[in-house]
């Protein structure tokens, strides 16, 4: 058979970034910790998610905020080869910031436009102490910001619910809460599994839907683990 | 080339450049009046040439060139009529001088390059941008007085579609392009040039040349496909032909034209589902505007010379159905209120979310009730007769008193005082810069005309 | 001037791994492949969870298109107004292809009705007849060639490369709408507003290839360049080593590309100017039935 015509050959990439909230208040009752427990016992199966569609690149990368924001991982790691450092707690909430940071490396370029849309999992125990209003619109103002499936996961009673709805942005979809290390643990592998699985497929939707729904069809949510409700933060 | 190249992107469609195109990049041609232009980008082509982005002694500007089955003594001599009267008015874009190449046969002209903000009616039906009602209606008006405009110096179309008209979506602004098809009103050779589907019945048959009635069947077709988003001949019976060629479109536009909504013959109605703007459409204007529609093709179809409706009735509806509009209370979108709907108790529906519509104030001016929403402004038209439409110059608008946002008022920006007689009898006087309340039955003299404030 | 097409429609890896069906399709006009004038279609069904019909809607997308498009380009070739066509290509075609793709449906729908379970896939009641079109939802790439004129017609993703002179250049314009798979589509109500019609007079040069893809294509190389490059090297290709090692090859180099790029299915329609050198004139297989399967 002659030569394949024209240039490189490249799955898609697919964007997976964490966006953590490392306040002081997280160090209370050992959320941090969970934290970075949950998101280490869900490597292996992203990892198997990604071996079973070949066709998606997931590239991971994380945010952390506190006083500021910074990426805790900035460049876009193959899931094959990540590894999560832990995160540590202290300083208050710059929510609006990391969204920022996140809104521009959305921008095109970096991104291009045969990626498949990016997976924002925004996690926070309480309520942004900066502009939070102006970092989301910086996001939304991105066409791969508002194509992003964006999840949140609220940890523990003070978490703002009305700022990640917004970050959220569909009214059919839910802050997750997450009450105890057992519902955390839960939502960060139904995040980094059933949501990345469904993202990494190609399957086209046509614009009208996306108008109601998301662009990226979101399996059930698991149940709330409210049985084992003794360590309430 | 920041501009040029915004200038491409005029629509959210980028082009990339034909290969095939007539003048290289790059390539100098020689002005009419002895300058050297140069094209610098192929912009985009039509059928009968090749426009590029140029630059003129520094200034931007564009240049056509003709394809060399268009590039005939005739075009050239209409070029030069046309150059010579110059343009009606600053909504047109014309040509400013004939261009000639040493080495490239044929000619083409310079005219000025069209700005970024305006964008085609095309766009606007293809969904690339929703304007207002507000917009539309002022793009409207601005066409009729065009064309007004157009024939008062004694020249008419030849072929204009919604391909030639440009507007701001912002504010409504319309720019009237290629413009090289302007001919002496009655004097050209027929021909079809373009579709048939903005063309007077009678030159479609090729009975009649254009002049300023054929181009009043176009004004009226180009209205109505901008506010109902559907031909006016495209009913049922467009709906049946398979292959439109051009005998289909000699007996659709020419020989057997019926208007979809023709009150007395329905059988080229709209299909509810293939063609549902024009139904849905059709019922969100006042009567008024239906009413001019129905004239314009029934009698404008049977009767060329009388029976067509003029640009100044046209431009006076447009202005009539500014003052219409109202916004719905639940949901925001704009309506129309119709004054001389049947029943003036009767309940009416916002298009859009269905619910019932609040009237706001009005006021009653000259006979006709103008809407006063919190967004309204009124004009030197609206209160003395004799004045021209001055849209950039508000006399009045709707403000909030500053200490009590639910007192609401008119705002004299004119600089005369009016007088005012509240529902007691009580008479005031309103100097440049204050407002008066809004109240029931309020009276205001504006000096030439009295309105009266109506809730 | 002769022309020529063919083509290859592949089920995507992905596709294959989960067990669902191609839903791309591929199909031309006249059926022999050759002509001096020649029209081709490939489009994409949809592939979200409620598209369950969106196979049998890219099959009848090329077939309404391909007849359409072949019959206005037959009517119009002589005349010598290009204005006119171009004008006509631009504002009638839309609203006859979308037309014709709906009542294309509702036959169909007609004969076979949407079953409890499709209904519930799609998310409207079963008695909501006007939502089921949705169901078939596809996109559009189809050209129509003659001796005076091109016209291409696109709704939705997918791509039309050409090759004239060594350049590779994309007739049709860009819609900025379309990214993040989310795509316009023959289903969306006055689908005709989202169309793109380009409309090319020929003067002087002519193509020496037209190549229409699905975005499956398109989107398995690292960049944009290296799809038009693919386009350079068939063009050069068909000149060195002729038609037919060209098609022997498209297949495999379309499942290799399916694999290692997008997972998606791709189809790829190449046309090329050239009297036909086959005796018999004879379809490719399986071109048009490929992925038909309900």
């Amino acid at each position: 058979m002659t030569m394949r015509p024209g240039g490189e050959l490249a799955t898609r990439p697919l964007h997976f970034i964490w966006i953590a909230d490392c306040s002081g208040s997280m160090a209370v009752d050992g959320k941090i910790q969970s934290l970075n427990t949950a998101i280490k016992e869900a490597i292996p199966h992203m990892q198997d998610v990604a071996d079973e569609n070949p066709n998606a690149q997931v590239l991971v990368r994380a945010v952390k905020f506190s006083d500021g924001a910074q990426w805790h991982l900035s460049q876009p790691t193959d899931i094959a080869d990540f590894k999560w450092d832990d995160l540590e707690a202290g300083g208050v909430t710059a929510m609006g910031m990391a969204l920022g940071i996140v809104a521009d490396q959305l921008k095109i370029p970096p991104m291009t436009d045969r990626a498949l849309p990016p997976v924002l999992v925004l996690i926070s125990d309480g309520q942004p102490t900066d502009d939070f209003a102006g970092g989301l619109q910086a996001l939304m103002q991105e066409p791969w910001g508002r194509k992003a499936v964006r999840i949140a996961i609220a940890i523990g009673e003070d978490a703002d619910q009305e700022v990640l709805k917004k970050f959220i942005g569909n009214p059919e979809l839910r802050p997750l809460q997450a009450n105890n290390p057992e519902a955390l643990i839960k939502y960060i592998r139904w995040v980094s599994t059933a949501v990345l699985k469904s993202a990494s497929s190609p399957a086209s939707q046509t614009m009208a839907s996306s108008v109601v729904g998301l662009n990226v069809p979101i399996p059930a949510i698991p149940d709330e683990a409210g049985s084992a409700a003794d360590d309430v933060w | 080339m920041n501009s040029i190249q915004s200038a491409v992107d005029a629509s959210f469609c980028r082009r990339t450049p034909n290969m095939d195109q007539i003048l290289r990049n790059g390539q100098r041609v020689q002005t009419a009046s002895q300058s050297v232009c140069v094209a610098e980008q192929f912009l985009g082509g039509g059928g009968q040439g090749e426009v590029y982005s140029a630059t003129l002694g520094g200034k931007a500007v564009a240049l056509k060139w003709y394809y060399p089955a268009s590039a005939t003594p005739e075009q050239r001599k209409a070029l030069e009529t046309l150059i010579k009267r110059g343009a009606p008015s600053d909504r047109f874009l014309w040509p400013l001088e004939l261009a000639d190449a040493n080495n490239t046969s044929g000619f083409g002209y310079i005219m000025p390059l069209r700005e970024p903000r305006f964008k085609g009616i095309v766009d606007m039906m293809k969904r690339r941008i929703e304007p207002s009602f507000r917009a539309l209606v002022t793009v409207g008006l601005e066409l009729s007085h065009s064309f007004l405009q157009l024939h008062s110096k004694g020249l008419c179309y030849r072929d204009i579609s919604f391909g030639n008209a440009f507007f701001d979506p912002a504010t409504g602004e319309v720019l009237i392009c290629d413009n090289d098809n302007v001919a002496v009103d009655n004097q050209s050779a027929s021909g079809v040039y373009g579709t048939p589907r903005f063309m007077a019945p009678e030159i479609v048959r090729g009975d009649a040349v254009p002049s300023t009635q054929t181009d009043l069947f176009s004004l009226a077709v180009l209205l109505f496909y901008m506010f109902m988003m559907h031909h006016p001949l495209e009913g049922r019976k467009e709906l049946a032909i398979k292959c439109l060629d051009l005998p289909a479109m000699k007996r659709l536009y020419g020989t057997e034209p019926l208007f979809i909504f023709d009150p007395a013959d329905q059988s080229n109605a709209p299909d509810t589902q293939h063609q549902r703007n024009a139904v849905v459409f059709w019922n969100i204007y006042p009567e008024f505007l239906r009413e001019l529609f129905i004239k314009a093709f029934t009698a404008g179809i049977s009767d060329p010379n009388h029976g067509r409706v003029r640009e100044s009735h046209w431009r006076a509806a447009m202005v009539r159905l500014r003052d219409a509009i109202i916004y719905c209370s639940h949901c925001n979108a704009e309506n129309f209120h119709d004054e001389a709907a049947a029943a003036p108790a009767a309940v009416e529906q916002c298009w859009s979310c269905r619910r019932q519509l609040q009237l706001p104030p009005r006021i009653y001016l000259r006979r006709v009730s103008v809407m006063l929403n919190h967004d309204t402004t009124l004009f030197a038209h609206h209160t003395d007769e004799e004045q021209q439409y001055n849209f950039a110059k508000p006399i009045a608008a709707v403000s909030r008193h500053p200490r009590d946002q639910t007192i609401w008022g008119l705002k004299n920006l004119s600089d005369r005082t009016w007088s005012t007689t509240n529902s007691k009898g009580e008479i005031n006087d309103v100097a440049p810069g204050r407002s008066v309340t809004l109240a029931a039955g309020t009276r205001i003299n504006f000096g030439h005309v009295e309105g009266e404030i109506r809730f | 001037m002769q022309w020529q097409v063919f083509g290859q429609s592949v089920r995507g890896a992905a596709h294959e791994r989960r067990g669902t069906p191609n839903q791309d399709a591929l199909g031309w006009l006249p059926r022999s492949g050759a002509g001096s004038s020649l029209v081709a279609a490939v489009s994409d069904g949809h592939g979200g969870a409620r598209y369950i019909r969106s196979h049998v809607g890219a099959r009848l997308a090329v077939r309404v298109s391909t007849r359409l498009i072949h019959s206005f380009a037959n009517r119009h070739k002589d005349a010598a107004n290009l204005s006119l066509i171009k004008r006509t290509a631009e504002e009638w075609l839309p609203r006859a292809v979308a037309r014709a793709w709906l009542d294309a449906v509702n036959e169909d729908l007609q004969r076979n009705p949407l079953s409890q379970l499709e209904a519930e896939a799609l998310g409207t009641p079963r008695n909501d007849l006007d939502g089921h079109a949705i169901a078939y939802g596809a996109t559009l790439v189809a050209v129509g060639i003659t001796n005076a004129f091109v016209i291409y017609v696109q709704i939705g993703d997918g791509e039309i490369l050409t090759v004239t002179d060594g350049r590779v250049l994309q007739p049709v314009p860009k819609d900025d709408r379309l990214v993040a798979n989310e795509t316009t589509s023959l289903c969306a109500a006055e689908a005709w507003r989202d169309f793109r019609v380009a409309f090319q007079p020929i003067t002087q040069s002519r193509s020496s290839l037209i190549l229409l893809a699905t975005d499956g294509y398109s989107n398995s190389f690292r960049n944009q360049a290296g799809f038009l490059q693919a386009g350079l090297d068939i063009s050069q290709m068909l000149r060195a080593e002729g038609a037919m090692r060209v098609r022997n090859s498209l297949e495999g180099w379309l499942r290799d590309t399916t694999k290692i790029g997008s997972g998606d299915d791709i189809t790829v329609a190449i046309l090329y100017p050239g009297k036909s050198k086959s005796r018999s004139h004879r379809p490719t297989s399986s071109a048009t039935t490929r992925g038909a399967k309900r």
